[in-house]
Order: C-alpha cells, then sequence, then structure tokens
C-alpha cells in the first residue's frame, strides 16, 4: 500500500479517537446533550434545588446499578435486587420501632440478609454452575413472596427521625444519601482499576478460562461480585427506606431492570469483561435526567415507559461492540 | 458469554442411523425425568387434595394451562436459538385490551379484532428480531425495551383502567368444552403438536438447533442464521398474540395488567422442560411438561388453601429447583450438540466446512 493511500483510507485523529473511546466518553456526551437540552426546554431544569433533587432520586439507583457493574463485569445478571431492595425497607423498616438505637443493629441485620442472599447466588451460580438470570429470577419469586408473607401486604412505617436524616440531612449543601452514593463511586471506579480484585474482575469477565489457567481464583471473584452486588442492594435499600420513611413490599419494584439499563447505557458489555463504574454513574444520571425533564414538562408517566424502552435499545445499540466481523 | 470454540477437536463420526436412534422418543416428549416428576406431583396432589382427580377440576387444569402453553410454545423457539424474548407479557396485555377494545360487545368484530391482534404480535416479533439482528444489542435488552414501549402503548390506549368489553361468543368459546376438554385446549394442542412437528421434521427445526449450537457454524454450514432468528421472534411474537387472545376469551373485559408474570412464568416452564438458556438443546416435549407441571402445582395450592403470597415463594423454589435439574441435563449431555448437527449435515449430504 502507498503512501497516499494509506492517508486516504486512514480517518481523521479525532475520529479514531472518538469511536475507539466511545464506550468511555459516549455515556458523558448523551448526559450532556440531554442536560443542554433539558435547559432549553424548561427553565427549571438549571437550577440548584432541580439538580440537587435530581441527584438525590439518582442516589438509590445509582447505588444499585453499581453493584450491578460488578455482576455483569463477570458476565452475570442480578434480577433479584429490586426484590432485596424491598426486603431490605421491610425488615429495616419494622426493627427500627422508632428507636434510635435500633439503627445500627438493624442496618447490620439487613446488610446479613444481603450477604445470604449474595452467597446463594455464589452457591448457585458460581459453584452449582446454574444460569445466572433464572437463578435470581428465582431468589427475586422468593424474596418477594416472603416480603408480602412479613407484612401480610400492609405497610410497615417505623423509621427514626435520624435515620431520615440519611435522605434529609445534608453535609456542605449536599444531602448525605448522594455523598454515600458517589463515595460508592469513587471506590469502584477506583478499585476497579487499581486494585488487584478489580482487574481479576476483568480478567475473569473477559475469559474465565484464561483467567483460571493464569491463577486467579475464578469462583471467589465471582462469588465476590454476587456478593457485594447484594450488598449494595441493601445499601440502596436503607437509601430508599430513609426517604420514602417506609417499609413497603413494593419498593425497589423495576429497579432490577432500570440497574440493568444503567450500566448497559454506562457502556458495561453484557457478557462480561468490559466496563466502567464512571460509566455506570452516567448512566443512572441519563435515566434520571430523562425522567425529570419528562416530570418538568408534564409529559404523560405511561409515556415514560415508550421513551425509556427507545432510549435502552439505542443506548445500548450505541456502543453494541459485538464485530459484524464474525459473520464470516 | 465466554464462546468456546472446540476448533482443535476432529469432528464426531457418527452415522446417520445412530443419530436417528440416539433419542429417538425424547426429542418429541422432552426428559423422562419430567414426566416422572409430574407422575409423582399428580399422585401427591391427588393425596393432599382429594377433588384434585375431580372431571371439573381436571378440565380447570387443562383450561389454565392454555394461555401459558401457548406462549412457552414460542418461547421456547426463542430459546433455542439462544435468545429469550421478555416482551411476551406485554404482548399478551396490548392482545387482550386491543381485541376487548375493537370487539366492544359486537360479534360482528370479532373477526378484524383477530386479526388486528395477530398482525400487532406478527409485527411486535419482526421488530424484536429485526432489532436484534441488526444492532446486535443482547435480546434480553432489546425485548425489555419493545416490552417497556409496549406497556407504555397499551397504558396509553387504555389510560390504564379496564376496557372494552368481549362479544358473547367469544365467552362461549372461552367456557365451552367438549365434554371435559376445554375447546380451546385443542388449539394449544394444535399449536403444540404442529411446533412439535416443524421442530423434529423441518428444515427450520434443525436449523433452530443448528443456530442455537453456535451461530457460527451454522453459518459457516449454510444456514441463513439471520433469517431463522428472525422467523423464531416473529412466532414468540405471533403465540404470545395467541395466547393474549385465548385468554380474553374468558374475561370481562379487557385489563391493561393481564399479562404480567407470563414472561418469567414461560422462561421457567421452558427451563423447568430441559431446555438449556444457552440454546441448541432441548425442545417443545419438554416445554409442554413444564407447563403442566406448573399449571397443576398452582391448582393444588389453590385447592389447599395456600395463600397467594406464598405461592410466589414456591413459584421461586420451583424456578430454583428448574436450574438445578437444567445443570444436570447440560452435564448429562455427552454428544455435544454441534458434533451432533456437524454430522447430521454431513449424513444429508452437505458440505461441512473446517
Amino acid at each position: 500500500m502507498t503512501a497516499a493511500s494509506e492517508a486516504e483510507t486512514r480517518p481523521a485523529l479525532w475520529f479514531s479517537l472518538v469511536r475507539t473511546h466511545w464506550s468511555v466518553f459516549g455515556p458523558w456526551a448523551i448526559l450532556l446533550a440531554l442536560v443542554v437540552i433539558s435547559t432549553l426546554i424548561s427553565s427549571g431544569f438549571l437550577t440548584t434545588t432541580n439538580l440537587v433533587n435530581i441527584l438525590r432520586q439518582a442516589a438509590p439507583l445509582m447505588i444499585v446499578a453499581l453493584g450491578q457493574t460488578l455482576v455483569i463485569l463477570v458476565g452475570g445478571i442480578d434480577v433479584s435486587v429490586g426484590a432485596l431492595i424491598a426486603t431490605t425497607t421491610v425488615i429495616g423498616g419494622s426493627l427500627m420501632r422508632d428507636s434510635d438505637a435500633m439503627i445500627l443493629p438493624t442496618v447490620l441485620v439487613v446488610i446479613g440478609v444481603g450477604v445470604v442472599v449474595g452467597l446463594v447466588h455464589y452457591l448457585f451460580i458460581v459453584r452449582i454452575g446454574t444460569d445466572a438470570l433464572v437463578t435470581t429470577l428465582g431468589t427475586m419469586l422468593i424474596l418477594s413472596g416472603l416480603n408480602l408473607i412479613y407484612t401480610g401486604g400492609a405497610p410497615r412505617s417505623n423509621v427514626t427521625v435520624l435515620f431520615r436524616k440519611l435522605s434529609d440531612g445534608r453535609l456542605l449543601g449536599i444531602p448525605i444519601i448522594v455523598i454515600v452514593a458517589l463515595f460508592v463511586a469513587g471506590v469502584l471506579a477506583f478499585g476497579l482499576r487499581r486494585s488487584t480484585f478489580g482487574r481479576r474482575l476483568y480478567a475473569v469477565g473477559s475469559n474465565r478460562e484464561a483467567a483460571r489457567l493464569a491463577g486467579i481464583r475464578t469462583h471467589r471473584v465471582e462469588g465476590r461480585a454476587y456478593v457485594a452486588c447484594s450488598v449494595l442492594a441493601v445499601v440502596a435499600g436503607l437509601a430508599l427506606l430513609a426517604r420514602i420513611g417506609t417499609g413497603d413490599t413494593a419498593a425497589g419494584t423495576g429497579m432490577e431492570l432500570d440497574s440493568i439499563a444503567a450500566v448497559l447505557i454506562g457502556g458495561t458489555a453484557f457478557g462480561g469483561g468490559r466496563g466502567r463504574a464512571e460509566g455506570t454513574v452516567a448512566g443512572v444520571l441519563i435515566l434520571t435526567v430523562l425522567f425529570n425533564i419528562f416530570n418538568l414538562m408534564g409529559i404523560s408517566r405511561f409515556a415514560h415507559l415508550i421513551v425509556k424502552g427507545v432510549v435502552v435499545i439505542i443506548g445500548v445499540a450505541l456502543y453494541s461492540t459485538r464485530k459484524r466481523g464474525d459473520r464470516a | 458469554m465466554v464462546e468456546t470454540v472446540a476448533s482443535g477437536q476432529p469432528p464426531v463420526d457418527v452415522a446417520p442411523e445412530t443419530l436417528r436412534s440416539r433419542r429417538p422418543i425424547t426429542r418429541w416428549t422432552g426428559p423422562a425425568w419430567l414426566w416422572l416428576l409430574l407422575l409423582l406431583i399428580v399422585v401427591v396432589a391427588s393425596l393432599i387434595a382429594e377433588n384434585f382427580l375431580s372431571s371439573r377440576n381436571l378440565t380447570n387444569v387443562l383450561r389454565q394451562m392454555i394461555p401459558l402453553g401457548i406462549v412457552a410454545v414460542g418461547q421456547t423457539l426463542v430459546i433455542l436459538i439462544a435468545g429469550v424474548d421478555l416482551a411476551v407479557a406485554a404482548t399478551i396485555s396490548m392482545a387482550n385490551t386491543a381485541l376487548m377494545g375493537i370487539v366492544a360487545g359486537e360479534a360482528s368484530n370479532v373477526p378484524l379484532a383477530i386479526g388486528v391482534v395477530l398482525a400487532a404480535g406478527l409485527l411486535i416479533g419482526l421488530v424484536n428480531g429485526l432489532i436484534i439482528i441488526a444492532t446486535r444489542v443482547p435480546a434480553l435488552i432489546v425485548t425489555l425495551g419493545t416490552a417497556s414501549i409496549i406497556t407504555g402503548i397499551v397504558f396509553l390506549y387504555t389510560d390504564q383502567t379496564n376496557f372494552g368489553k368481549p362479544a358473547d361468543i367469544m365467552t362461549d368459546v372461552g367456557f365451552g368444552s367438549v365434554g371435559p376438554i376445554p375447546i380451546l385446549f385443542f388449539l394449544y394442542v394444535l399449536i403444540a403438536a404442529a411446533a412439535l412437528i416443524v421442530q423434529n421434521r423441518s428444515a427450520f427445526g434443525l436449523h433452530l438447533f443448528a443456530v442455537g449450537g453456535s451461530e457460527q457454524v451454522a453459518r459457516s454450514s449454510g444456514v441463513r442464521v439471520a433469517r431463522v432468528q428472525i422467523i423464531a421472534y416473529v412466532a414468540c411474537g405471533f403465540l404470545a398474540a395467541v395466547a393474549g387472545i385465548a385468554m380474553s376469551m374468558r374475561m370481562g373485559a379487557g385489563e391493561p395488567l393481564s399479562g404480567v408474570g407470563f414472561d418469567w412464568d414461560s422462561i421457567a416452564a421452558v427451563v423447568l422442560g430441559g431446555t438449556a438458556l444457552t440454546g441448541g438443546r432441548g425442545g417443545v416435549g419438554g416445554t409442554i411438561g413444564g407447563v403442566a407441571i406448573i399449571s397443576i402445582l398452582n391448582n393444588v395450592m389453590n385447592l389447599a388453601g395456600v395463600s397467594s403470597f406464598t405461592q410466589i415463594v414456591v413459584k421461586g423454589v420451583i424456578v430454583l429447583i428448574a436450574v438445578l435439574l437444567a445443570v444436570g441435563v447440560t452435564r448429562r449431555a455427552a454428544v455435544d450438540f454441534r458434533d451432533l448437527i456437524t454430522a447430521r449435515f454431513r449424513a444429508s449430504g452437505g458440505e461441512v466446512p473446517g
């Protein structure tokens, strides 16, 4: 090939940079575009109150979605998180019993529940080798059934004022719940990149067998991802409990699918091995901003569903990285 | 999911006769343990609830089986090609509300309504299939997205309230029976039989397994993968619409949430029936057994007065058992399906590259 024809076929530098790194800043570009459009559409959008509100609304979903990111990175999926969030609010609401002294024991109990659920997933999916989607579907059904049996279907409200500070309270003007979510995001973003566990997570996700041959105890890595996901779902449940103040069997409904959507919109590949915690943060914000602007514009909540579906498909299609080349 | 390509292995040489005799009956019936499990459940059920074996109750069981069975047949086709369709629940709600809305109590509107609903089902399946092929986004996500879109449209259409009215002829068919067998059960039998014949006796059936076993091998073997995938999704969308129509025949109005749960239930029935979610293994025969088990368990729990909350827990336990059984099935399958397909192609005189 001559130098001239090579120069002709080579795309512009900025274009190839955009293309190779699209899954990294693509979500942020979409978010930025969305923010610009929202600002133009609604004057109420770009106010401090509204932005803080968006972050507060986004916080529980962000925490679950970060956990979901870990599971999807190792090639799994967890659809039980929504039910586990409901379980957390139900147990939390009934254990706290209007007593500040009970906050810590309650938190420990629900985190224990999260660990147990994560270990069950570990046992089934990682040790026995069952399908992740169907297994977590099973635990989802069991958890939501138990929630209903435990409460008899009625909400339970015994959350203390102090606990609700998690949502109401502010530090330097930022709701505590947002700080918690951003802290989790920071830890994961840094940990995935720099920690041994993070690197192993990518290794296992991109090629389990190669990772095993390289001496990584893949079972342990996958197990930790599932346990972390369940525990983060519990933390999200606590955040939600602080916000709504009641144990509700319907809390967390739809969060399993929203969290998966956010992870994928954030550029993490379904099937494992590629993705970032920052992308998930962007994915969550994209969804939340979208719903916020709908509310501001007074669009029917039914139309939300339609747009959500469209956004999920387009969002994921934008950086679907499965190459066309494999159709030989 | 990581795909392991056994490129280093020489293809297994299997004579066509051996292949034909390898699992001659289970290709039609599904795994034997499934039917033993069903038998066990029937025995236990008749011991727990004395009126379980009454002909009236058995008619009821058959009736309850119809919508789930019809969707699950469609879901089986999609899962066989290593896909999944989460839009079936929304499609059923769509079929139910659109049918009732168009019929609006007039018998003369019934043919039009059924035509529209079936066309909508075909369209949904076509859109799912086209998006999955064109964008290469995982089927789970695409159908999740279309499910959300369809639900939104149904809610907008009905304003989330009960909607429309059936014609008398619909309820006559829905509640009618020939002897102890509900009329619509024949529809289910017809669909299941047709699917079984297509699966086991047609080129398309073979292609389903080939694509599910390995897209790449199927493609190199000359299977038109995209077409097989689209047909599977179209069939699934269509059957979901049929299930919605069948279900509507026994309802007094269109309910926007009437399809809720059919997505996971149908997947559970398929998995319980021994079809692998990774594709290429299993079939409609097992699904029929899986549907029977789920329907009978629901019926027995109702007879025994088990609360609906507990029933959800039991359903979860069944799903976990099913997924455990599925692991056993996968492990016991000694012949790699890919090799089986390769051998069958060779047996039929086809060229098998590398």
